[in-house]
């Protein structure tokens, strides 16, 4: 790879890592794991940088990647019960800031794989159905029916507390 | 804004909210792991017309343990001559896979080794295979149900699991002798999943009830019937696994590790730190992982601009416990995997499996291929035979057995 395809590689992990970290915890909910999935990620993406970058959709690309990484992370024993059952839910606890992070982030862990990857993807990461589609390699219709049964679930499980009210700013 | 757009904007605003701590991560060390990426798949690019051919279902590479510095204690490499030093080295070896099978896993073992289990998955993970290792031979699971998982599988061949009917409802099961035997829920509950199994043929698992609390349970045969009792225990419970006397080892939520005595009376395990979940035993012997901050949740965000303290403390380190003595270890370079009745656990961290001896001194397993990754899910009560997966030099995937 040339010198200036390092630089752009470069330039890219700057300006993209810290927004991977975040993807990559909504979605396992462990810093350290998030760090792994992000830096398989990348690596691969380096080993067809130049391709990548012909091809035009980086961050297309590198999130279909990441969602592979992702799956790959969650084959490991442990660390599917931790994630994917669902009596890992705790009632979510109305008040300060971390309180109703932490209820969002216990929601989002207790749903379904798809549909935690379809809300992060298209709220996260602000990509439309389509492109979520892509990058699950899924339909428009399943991202839609999943987008749709994920966010009836965080209702529940946050017991209606996020009502329009109940807010908060950044 | 209508509730969906509220729950919508909570998930991007507490994306970007969460206060990471500093990442290990350096654009440096990615372009050159990148770079022997890209020589590896060259090198494999290049060399496939003539190696094609002599690919085997079973490879096998032979790689000494690292020698510890002290070279007093059975770790020493082979061949190095010090007298009085016994050595021991592992092999790697690549398990068979069904064919057509791209995405899996490798739970757990049985306590002699003998036996593997695991998972296919289809490849929108909606639907999976248990699948089951005897010996150098794989074999699928035949159940008539819409996806299952096994997790757990005992010397006598019983497999225990999860199932998943079409609607979404999850219940236990156990295979036995060819056949499918679906454990009841217990009334009140909604579903539930089986999470272990002893060699007495006792399984252990969680039932779910519809306001969301949880409850161990212990299925037994009793006169040709199956049983669920469920454990008592003050306020939601899981369990995660049954030790050959009966005694359970799961988490109080809110509390943390918990153990049921073979009696039934449960107790917290003590923890290096604060709350924590069991999720197996062997013998005296009981794995898991705590967590270092007490907040709401096994692995806590922290978040700018709350009042809390911003510690970015490890949120999950392994820890050991021994039943016996009620004395527990941290267990600082990674994850416990499965541990033996003598102490002796895998420990995965950073994406590299290692073998933990009894002592403390954990020693790294040896992969496929140079810098691949690799995770151990299962060891064998003797600590010769461990099990898990590997990573190839082309970055594929493959179910292994190490024997030390």
């Amino acid at each position: 790879m040339s010198v200036d395809e390092d630089r752009e590689y470069s330039d890219y992990v700057s300006a993209a890592l810290d927004r991977l970290r975040r993807t990559a915890f909504l979605l396992c909910g462990d810093v350290h794991r998030a760090d792994d999935i992000v830096q398989a990620t990348l690596i691969a993406v380096y080993a067809r940088w130049s391709k990548v970058r012909a091809a035009g959709n980086v961050d297309g690309y590198v999130h279909r990647i990441l969602m592979r990484r992702y799956i790959d992370e969650q084959r490991k024993g442990w660390a599917r019960v931790l994630l994917t059952w669902p009596a890992t839910e705790r009632a979510a606890k109305p008040g300060r800031d971390l309180e109703d992070a932490d209820a969002i982030a216990q929601a989002l862990k207790s749903l379904s794989r798809g549909q935690r990857a379809v809300l992060v993807l298209r709220f996260f990461c602000d990509k439309s159905v389509e492109e979520t589609a892509a990058i699950l390699g899924c339909s428009t219709g399943t991202v839609k029916s999943q987008t749709a049964r994920g966010l009836a679930a965080m209702r529940n499980l946050l017991n209606g507390q996020w009502t329009a009210a109940g807010t908060r700013s950044a | 804004m209508d509730r969906d757009e509220v729950t919508a904007s909570a998930i991007r605003e507490m994306g970007s909210r969460v206060l990471l701590p500093p990442t290990r991560l350096a654009v440096a060390d990615l372009i050159s792991a990148g770079r022997r990426l890209r020589r590896r798949r060259q090198v494999a690019v290049g060399g496939a017309g003539a190696l094609g051919l002599a690919l085997v279902a079973v490879v096998s590479a032979t790689i000494v343990v690292e020698p510890r510095a002290s070279g007093t204690d059975g770790w020493t490499a082979a061949g190095s001559g010090t007298p009085g030093a016994t050595s021991r080295s592992c092999t790697v070896e690549r398990l068979p896979l069904p064919a057509g099978t791209a995405r899996f896993d490798v739970t757990a073992g049985s306590p002699s080794g003998g036996s593997l289990v695991g998972n296919a998955y289809s490849d929108s993970d909606a639907i999976s295979r248990p699948l089951i290792w005897d010996g150098a031979t794989v074999e699928t699971l035949s159940m008539a149900v819409h996806s299952a998982e096994a997790v757990a599988v005992n010397d006598s061949g019983v497999v225990v699991g999860r199932g998943t009917r079409v609607g979404g409802v999850t219940f236990g099961w156990a295979h036995l002798d060819g056949r499918l035997v679906e454990l009841p829920t217990p009334a009140g509950y909604d579903s539930a999943e089986a999470t272990g199994i002893n060699s007495r043929g006792e399984a252990v698992g969680i039932a779910l009830g519809e306001n969301r609390a949880s409850v161990a349970v212990v299925w037994r045969v009793l006169d040709g019937r199956t049983q669920a009792d469920r454990l008592a225990a003050p306020g939601s419970a899981l369990a995660f696994g049954i030790s050959d006397t009966g005694a359970v080892v799961g988490e109080l939520e809110g509390t943390g590790a918990y153990v049921w005595d073979p009696d039934g009376r449960g107790r917290q395990l003590t923890t290096p730190s604060e709350g924590g979940r069991a999720r197996g035993v062997r013998g005296d012997w009981v794995y898991g992982t705590v967590t270092s901050q007490t907040q709401h949740t096994a692995v806590p965000p922290v978040i700018s601009g709350s009042e809390s303290p911003s510690t970015a403390t490890n949120p999950s380190p392994g820890v050991l416990w021994n039943l016996r003595t009620g004395q527990a270890t941290e267990v600082s370079d990674g994850v416990v995997g499965a541990v033996t009745g003598t102490g002796e656990a895998v420990v995965n961290d950073a994406g590299r499996a290692k073998i933990r001896g009894a002592d403390g001194e954990s020693h790294p397993l040896p992969g496929l291929s140079e810098g691949g990754r690799s995770s151990a899910t299962a060891i064998s009560d003797n600590g010769s035979l461990i099990a898990g997966t590997a990573t190839d030099d082309k970055g594929t995937r493959h179910p292994v057995r190490w024997r030390c």
